[in-house]
């Protein structure tokens, strides 16, 4: 009978012993698997969903900047025009997944009771998914407004009377105000009037012209200034410049998750690998006696020790690997739920050779030493131990 | 000699099985009273330093016109004359809202100059800078008859720190650039507030107040019916942002506290299975004297009781000490020591019950066990 095989025969004939070791070596695996896993998709889902809140990047026409701080305006010149195909031609950059929303937009003066408004053409979708702290009065939650509506600003409908529903005439044409932004503390928002793009287009007779473009962009993986750069070598005619307004506080936020997160990962590495030894050093201190007996009957020190090395070996190989699977498994399946996401855990196999190493070192360092202190027993002291 | 002589004498027979228990029951606890401690303290870091950033409260003129600008765009030459606050505005708001909350008045105006027109803006950079930290200034911060240079203002003139700005009648000296930041104060000529008074001919009123309160909604409510002549608005996009992020950061450590508590739970089930597992020799001699199923399961109800409320009271005191060891290096300094009783007591309660459920299973097995099967079992 050669030493591996007596290492099996140990493993079959405890079965209940060997399921309960492999059982604590998948759960402290598959654990740890899991929630590196998830918390490291939930950073990078909630670090795509700040830079969605709010434009962080501005595409502005080379010259024609308005001297106005704050909604304090100062002095005003006539901008340049930019033209609509440069939404397409932003697409085209190297990084172009991580333009999440783009929102052209075209300014235009209107008259609306004879008095000088904003008109601001824009595309309702996008518009709206950026500015996720409009809260619009009579605007349901995803409703999105037709072509012949108007989106007034707070300050806008107090200045010119305007009401839910009233018609007003701008260019020759009957628009109905279908909502009215909350207060926002932005003069942008609260001054100006939206409506959609192509009708604004038409009215002004400027079928592909824009003004500017407010852009989200993803810089979990890819920092801004890159994606500045490939921008502004698309765009010649334009300005391109990141808000930092918005990216130093999503910064700060998006550190302190990792910070957590990391913190996580070690705490449960320590975890894990500490109950995954506690109950392999407990196993191997239970067979003492049995050491004994091998050793009354004449092994060597060397062929217990490669008894231990080959059961511990396998024990812990099979609660790796099946623990990576499990773990792997779960995140992916259900990871999304437990962290109410979109974001889909996609599938690391480099993890796993990772998770085998720490579960085969981790069990044999901490199955060895108990095993080396029972051979070194006097084979009489081993037996009487109970 | 009565039951819980029995468990107790079980325990203390093993002291390596039951330090064992003992141990994995405080080091989960530990580990979850932890992390539940820290994510805590880093929410509320998080919530303290989005309340600091940026103006969450703005002060403006109210104009029965409309501003025709957009994201530093505007579609109409027509300048209309800019409407200011009153001067007394300033020491109003200061009484009413005491020294918590970050004023930062502002003066702003066109300049006209042989070369080119300069938005100047005079403001107090002290109070400024700890509500936009976006703002780096490259040299120092203006003092009297000083100036500092928005971004495309620097490089359009293409003058930097220890040039000077030629305002016509007067020149300045330039101490600091600003660093881009893509918003308006890119344009912006910035120096104190009395200098931009002198430059401006403003000589008492404000052009815009920005406000960081702390709870920005109060203060809006306050101010409001005082200042019936201006517009006072919470900035909704920093203020709803800011409890996005809480609100995520918030669902991001439950999520973790949650996941966690269940693998705890999981680890000291198999454990303790495992436990009575290798006992049931011992279990059926017990039922083989003449005990009733009851009495056994009374004992290591007994035993799981006594090991999970001393471990998890432990790891709960453990557990408590470890943010304070580590917080320095997640760069906390004033963490402090804090007993959380309610979670404190959550979790020996929970220990309790995880401990209670676990012996379910093997005891269940225990009783159904026919006595002989019981006394072969090795």
């Amino acid at each position: 009978m050669r030493i591996f095989q007596i290492s099996l025969g140990n493993l079959t004939r405890r079965k209940a012993r060997s399921l309960l070791l492999l059982l604590s070596l998948i759960i402290g695996v598959s654990s740890s698997v899991f929630l590196y896993t998830t918390t490291s998709a939930m950073e990078e889902d909630v670090a795509n969903k700040l830079d969605q809140y709010g434009s962080n990047l501005l595409i502005l026409p080379k010259t024609g900047e308005t001297l106005s701080f704050g909604g304090v305006t100062v002095r005003t010149s006539p901008g340049e025009e930019l033209d609509i195909a440069m939404v397409e031609q932003m697409r085209t950059i190297k990084n172009n997944e991580t333009l999440a929303a783009i929102s052209p937009k075209l300014l235009a003066e209107g008259q609306i009771e004879n008095k000088s408004v904003l008109l601001v053409g824009v595309r309702f979708p996008e518009e709206l998914r950026l500015k996720k702290w409009w809260n619009t009065e009579g605007l349901a939650k995803r409703e999105i407004p037709q072509a012949s509506e108007l989106v007034v600003g707070s300050e806008a409908a107090r200045v010119l009377n305007l009401g839910l529903g009233q018609e007003v005439s701008i260019k020759g044409e009957n628009f109905t105000v279908k909502g009215i932004i909350q207060p926002t503390g932005s003069s942008e928002d609260d001054q100006a009037t939206f409506m959609d793009l192509e009708t604004l287009q038409r009215l002004e007779q400027k079928s592909t012209a824009i003004s500017l473009i407010e852009a989200a962009v993803l810089c979990y993986d890819c920092p801004i200034e890159d994606v500045t750069m490939q921008l502004s070598e698309k765009l010649p005619g334009a300005k391109v410049t990141p808000l930092q307004a918005a990216l130093v506080s999503r910064d700060d936020t998006v550190k302190r998750f990792s910070l957590l997160g990391s913190v996580v990962g070690i705490i449960l590495l320590a975890t894990s690998g500490f109950v995954v030894a506690m109950s392999m050093s407990a196993a191997v201190k239970e067979r003492t006696r049995d050491i004994g007996v091998l050793r009354a009957m004449g092994f060597r020190k060397k062929h217990i020790l490669s008894i231990f090395l080959y059961e511990v070996g396998m024990i812990s190989f099979f609660g790796g690997v099946l623990g990576y699977a499990l773990g792997m498994g779960l995140a992916m399946n259900f990871g999304d739920n437990l962290a109410q996401m979109e974001l889909q855990i996609p599938f690391q196999p480099d993890l796993a050779g990772y998770s085998l190493i720490a579960a085969v070192g981790i069990s044999l360092l901490a199955s060895l030493y108990p095993a080396w202190k029972a051979i070194k027993l006097d084979p009489v002291e081993a037996l009487r131990y109970f | 000699m009565t039951l819980s002589h029995i468990a107790l004498q079980n325990l203390r027979r093993r002291p390596g099985k039951t330090i064992l228990l003992f141990l994995t029951f405080a080091f989960i606890v530990a580990t979850i009273s932890s992390l539940t401690i820290l994510a805590w303290g880093m929410q509320k870091q998080l919530q303290e330093s989005l309340a600091n950033y940026g103006a969450n409260v703005v002060i403006s003129p109210r104009a029965e016109h409309l501003t025709l600008s957009y994201g530093g765009l505007s579609v109409s030459g027509v300048e209309y004359e800019v409407k200011k606050l009153e001067a007394e505005v300033v020491e109003k708001i200061t009484q009413l809202l005491g020294k918590e909350v970050i004023i930062g008045p502002k003066v702003i105006g066109l300049k006209a100059s042989p070369r080119q027109d300069y938005m100047i803006i005079g403001l107090d950079f002290g109070q400024e800078l700890k509500m936009k930290p976006w703002w780096t200034i490259e040299g120092k911060q203006p003092e009297d008859e000083q100036v500092v240079l928005g971004f495309q203002v620097a490089k359009g003139l293409q003058l930097g720190v220890g040039d000077t700005l030629d305002l016509g009648e007067r020149k300045l000296p330039i101490v600091g650039v600003m660093a881009e930041t893509g918003g308006s104060e890119d344009q912006g000529v910035f120096t104190t507030i009395k200098t931009a008074r002198n430059l401006l001919g403003i000589v008492s009123e404000w052009s815009l107040i920005e406000l960081n309160a702390a709870n920005p909604a109060q203060v809006v409510a306050n101010l409001k019916p005082e200042l019936p002549m201006a517009n006072v608005t919470e900035v909704t996009q920093l203020v709803e942002g800011a409890k996005e992020k809480v609100e995520r950061f918030n669902s991001f450590s439950y999520t973790i506290s949650w996941t966690m508590g269940l693998i705890g739970a999981l680890v000291v089930i198999v454990t303790l299975a495992g436990n009575v597992n290798a006992r049931l020799r011992e279990l059926g001699v017990l039922r083989a004297i003449g005990f009733r199923r009851a009495h056994i399961l009374t004992v290591l109800g007994l035993e799981a009781a006594l090991t999970s409320l001393t471990g998890s009271f432990f790891g709960y005191l453990f557990g408590m000490l470890i943010p304070l060891g580590l917080g320095p290096f997640l760069g906390y300094k004033d963490i402090v020591f804090a007993p959380q009783p309610g979670l404190g007591m959550g979790l020996v309660f929970a220990s309790l019950l995880v401990g209670l459920g676990a012996i379910i299973y093997p005891g269940w097995r225990v009783l159904k066990m026919d006595l002989q099967e019981a006394l072969k079992y090795s």
